[in-house]
């Protein structure tokens, strides 16, 4: 187990759940694809922008 | 079959408003092709007695002229997510069984006053997260048109029920693709609204954000007539929207000529199979016949927005699930499990950031595709339907791809969303069925269903029966 799926199953022991150690390399690994497709699509975010933006704008869009 | 069976939702209402059938009659053959379709698995519980008795009931009424509403007399099954008060829903799960629900859900309520008769529950997958009808505690779902394959999830028994003629409408749920999913798979109709359209309140949480309740039907018809009585603001659900409900039944028959289907240059069709690819493009022959205009729609780059949306569900189905999770990890299969073991890695920004990003993603689909075109018609799946056993991938090393895979074209809408109507649209060579989807504006169900209903107008692959409905 390298050390970023040993983080993240110490992050999920944290919260009482036991994760494998046959689970958590892959884990790890769709974590890390989340995470780096996410990093690259927000890296141009306005540092305003809020979740509750998307309600008003999806209530716009219907016209 | 009996005749009565073959009757569209909307048909049947006609027939029983105008007494030429009766609720009894048509409950009887309901819960007769409903036993005769056992070894499909799709229901998990039949009220026959209780059935019966509410279909006597809408006899009385129907026989005095009180028609109680547009449903009335029509016998419905749902996905086992939505409540009824003090009555334990499965929610496809180990866990369910135990919980009698707090109260009845709001779209039972509005279908109860609208005279439709609840006759039974429906198979779905384990709480909703998953796409494929795979269950290890119900058994696995199967699909009508060959019991081999799957019936695409989670609202797989609400798919397959349809498609056997042994249910005349159903619910379902749409996170990722649960409702667009089985219908593709099924054969037959299935509405995702529009986020905040339709009251969630006493439905089995998913994903909070991006969790939607909607119709599965024979025809597109149906889920007009549906989400008619089912949408609308509920104070029950506070993400429920304000915005006033159209008349989405009368507007069906309005021309279509001049509306703009854009056809995606990108994403929706790479490395489709022409199983899927031939059925789905020779859909569009039709709109253009209708004098619709086929224009390729350039998208922008939206695989991002699929993976948001696999962070938001993993996060809040996670939250959700967090005190089972430690309690009873082991009453989850093991797929659900390391789903959500997965979610409960996620982090608190990583979460959030998924979160903020949605607002721009709808407002560039918004400004760069929406003011292009009425609607863009895409593929609903890109693969010809795999057999249970070729996806019966549990939580092991191939199921992020399997899910992946199956959910591809349908998270970005979740994320967005936005509405999107699933249409049969003809057979692969596996005889399996297909359908295309309509993806619209936020609140354009209308429009989507004008387009759905046009198309049915001319074509009938939604009267195609499998071999397995003329068993009863």
């Amino acid at each position: 187990m390298d050390e970023t799926a040993e983080a993240y199953r110490r992050i999920a022991q944290l919260q009482g759940v036991a994760v494998s150690a046959a689970r958590i390399g892959s884990v790890a690994q769709t974590l890390a694809r989340l995470l780096d497709a996410e990093q690259a699509a927000t890296r141009g975010l306005d540092f305003e922008t809020e979740p509750s933006a998307f309600v008003a704008t999806l209530a716009r869009g219907a016209q | 079959m009996n005749e009565l069976l073959a009757a569209s939702a909307a048909e049947l209402a006609r027939l029983l408003r105008a007494r030429k059938a009766s609720a009894r009659e048509v409950m009887q053959a309901t819960l007769a092709a409903a036993r005769a379709h056992e070894r499909l698995n799709c229901f998990v519980r039949i009220d026959a007695d209780e059935a019966l008795a509410a279909a006597d009931a809408a006899d009385r009424r129907l026989a005095r002229g009180a028609v109680a509403g547009p449903l009335d007399g029509v016998p419905m099954a749902h996905k086992d997510m939505f409540y009824r008060e003090g009555v334990p829903s499965s929610l496809g799960s180990k866990i369910g069984p135990g919980r009698p629900a707090p109260s009845t859900a709001t779209v039972l309520k509005r279908l109860d006053a609208a005279g439709a008769i609840q006759f039974g529950v429906l198979h779905m997958n384990e709480f909703a997260y998953g796409p494929t009808g795979h269950n290890d505690h119900l058994g696995h779902c199967r699909n009508a048109w060959n019991p081999e394959y799957i019936t695409g999830g989670s609202s797989s028994g609400s798919g397959t029920s349809l498609a056997a003629r042994a249910n005349f409408a159903a619910l379902g749920s749409d996170t990722g693709g649960s409702i667009r999913l089985p219908a593709h798979f099924c054969g037959v109709a299935g509405l995702k609204p529009t986020w905040g359209r339709v009251s969630r309140a006493g439905a089995m949480p998913l994903s909070f954000a991006l969790d939607t309740v909607g119709p599965l039907a024979r025809t597109v018809e149906d889920c007009a007539l549906i989400l008619q009585v089912i949408a609308g603001q509920d104070p029950l659900d506070a993400t429920s929207s304000p915005l006033p409900v159209p008349d989405y039944v009368s507007g069906l028959e309005r021309p279509v000529r001049g509306l703009r289907l854009g056809v995606p240059s990108r994403y929706f069709y790479d490395g489709v199979d022409p199983a899927i690819e031939k059925p789905v493009r020779e859909s569009l022959a039709v709109f253009s016949a209708l004098g619709c205009q086929i224009v390729e729609v350039a998208l922008p780059d939206i695989e991002p927005w699929n993976h948001a949306a696999s962070t938001i569900i993993a996060a809040e189905a996670a939250a959700l699930h967090a005190n089972w999770l430690r309690e009873r990890p082991d009453d989850y299969s093991e797929q659900v499990r390391a789903r959500l073991e997965l979610g409960a890695c996620v982090t608190a920004v990583q979460y959030i950031n998924a979160l903020r990003l949605r607002d721009r993603a709808l407002g560039t689909w918004l400004g760069e595709v929406m003011s292009k075109v009425d609607a863009v018609h895409a593929p609903v799946v890109s693969f010809p339907t795999p057999t249970i056993a070729e996806t019966d991938v549990g939580g092991g090393a191939r199921m992020t791809e399997v899910l992946a895979k199956v959910t591809r074209l349908m998270r970005p809408v979740n994320f967005l969303g936005v509405p999107s109507l699933a249409v049969p649209c003809g057979f692969q060579p596996n005889g399996l069925p297909c359908a295309f989807q309509l993806i619209g504006r936020p609140f354009g169900e209308a429009l989507l269903l004008r387009l759905g209903h046009a198309y049915q107008r001319e074509t009938d692959w939604h009267r195609r029966l499998p071999a397995a409905a003329g068993a009863p």
